[in-house]
């Protein structure tokens, strides 16, 4: 998975020129940072269909408002948690956490990218892909959206106080409860 | 050497490498001898591999062209422009300079007449006493015009000042001298009471003050 865009020393030319209505410039950075946008979106909602749609809805909310970002946070955290925000926002208002259960999580794991061929590996990744995610459903979707932020978008604890609005502390208590309790469902993946 | 219930809940943070530094050497060192902690170390490790692995990526052709038409089929305005931000804060900031500046004014002017003022009369009150003092001269016997000349006061042994009660219970000779026609407002009379012809009270309204005169005691 891609890390952390690198923030190159352009970055403030190519905002400067997108806050000046360059949508040229603007699609630039759409470009940077629309895999990270969709897999805070994700984070929180679980769903990578809804996660793409909330992004696209992220960088629209974003081009309306770029003239009020002050770069008092980076713009990748300002991205980040307008991402976050609808992405909660969409949570509570379609419940959709809830409905990945069963067949259709088993579903939604068939229409996942997988290398090519039906080999052994593929189907053994496939069940053990099955099985964090059904871990993951355990999670409550706060202590969920904290570990994937972490362990999947590699945010820092900063960023993520910021993402979320939640302080610091609650972050690192939040992540220390979902690591143990995924240790525990998960138990028997230490020993392979 | 820490317990392992210490080191458990930095276990997580010591995997992100959002521990101080001298926590950072604590856990290692810890781990470094604690097999049931290195395991659980490992078991985090274990847990975010696994995590990384398992979530699926969508597809994101065509993701940033997608954007550019949605916003451009909403007719949306382009952002506001950045010099109409700046005219906007140089505005804001120039009000907020100016209200900043004037409450600021406005405290010092509140400090200097709570604390300033009040010493700048005492001193101002010490000086009139001092020039009266050197300047009043009394008499006893008869309401009298005084002059400067006409009697030289007793050596001063005690003073009070500011309103202080003069305890010479004096009810019988009560003198009330005139003012000073030399024109200096400082050395007004406006009463002397006294028993003893030889103790002088001179008490003055208009700044409160209280000047008790008494003689040197010969030896």
């Amino acid at each position: 998975l891609s890390k952390e865009p690198r923030h190159d020393v352009d970055e403030t030319e190519i905002l400067r020129r997108a806050k000046a209505g360059d949508s040229q410039a603007f699609s630039l950075l759409v470009e940077r940072y629309q895999r990270r946008v969709v897999g805070v979106a994700q984070a929180v909602v679980h769903n990578p269909d809804d996660a793409v749609e909330l992004a696209q809805e992220t960088f629209v909310r974003a081009y309306e408002n770029l003239g009020k970002f002050e770069s008092r946070s980076s713009f990748s955290t300002w991205l980040y948690r307008i991402a976050a925000n609808l992405a909660i926002d969409f949570r509570r208002r379609e419940g959709r956490h809830t409905m990945l259960r069963g067949e259709e999580a088993e579903t939604e794991l068939d229409r996942l990218p997988s290398p090519r061929g039906n080999s052994f590996q593929e189907t053994a990744r496939g069940e053990l892909n099955k099985r964090i995610h059904d871990a993951l459903e355990e999670l409550t979707p706060e202590h969920r959206a904290v570990i994937l932020l972490r362990e999947v978008e590699g945010l820092s604890y900063d960023e993520i106080s910021e993402v979320l609005q939640c302080p610091r502390g609650t972050v690192m208590s939040r992540l220390h409860y979902a690591r143990n309790r995924l240790k525990t469902i998960l138990q028997d993946l230490e020993s392979e | 050497m820490a317990r392992c219930e210490d080191i458990e809940l930095l276990l997580g943070p010591f995997e992100d490498g959002e521990l101080e530094p001298h926590e950072m050497q604590e856990v290692a060192r810890h781990t470094a001898t604690c097999p049931a902690c290195d395991l659980a170390l490992a078991g985090y490790r274990t847990i975010a591999v696994a995590l990384r692995g398992s979530q699926p990526i969508p597809a994101l052709e065509g993701f940033a062209t997608g954007v550019m038409a949605r916003i451009q089929s909403m007719h949306l305005p382009p952002p506001v422009p950045e010099t109409r931000w700046h005219w906007y804060d140089t505005v804001t900031g120039w009000f907020t300079n100016t209200v900043m500046m004037g409450g600021l004014a406005a405290a010092v002017a509140i400090v200097t007449a709570i604390v300033v003022t009040p010493e700048a009369a005492k001193l101002l009150h010490m000086r009139e006493a001092h020039a009266q003092k050197s300047e009043v001269v009394a008499s006893i016997a008869t309401p009298v015009q005084v002059s400067k000349p006409a009697i030289a006061a007793p050596p001063i042994n005690n003073v009070a000042s500011n309103d202080e009660e003069s305890d010479t219970g004096g009810s019988g000779n009560q003198v009330v001298a005139a003012a000073d026609n030399s024109g200096d407002a400082g050395t007004e009379i406006s009463s002397l009471q006294s028993d003893n012809p030889s103790v002088a009270v001179w008490t003055s309204p208009n700044d409160k003050t209280t000047v008790v005169w008494v003689p040197d005691q010969q030896p």
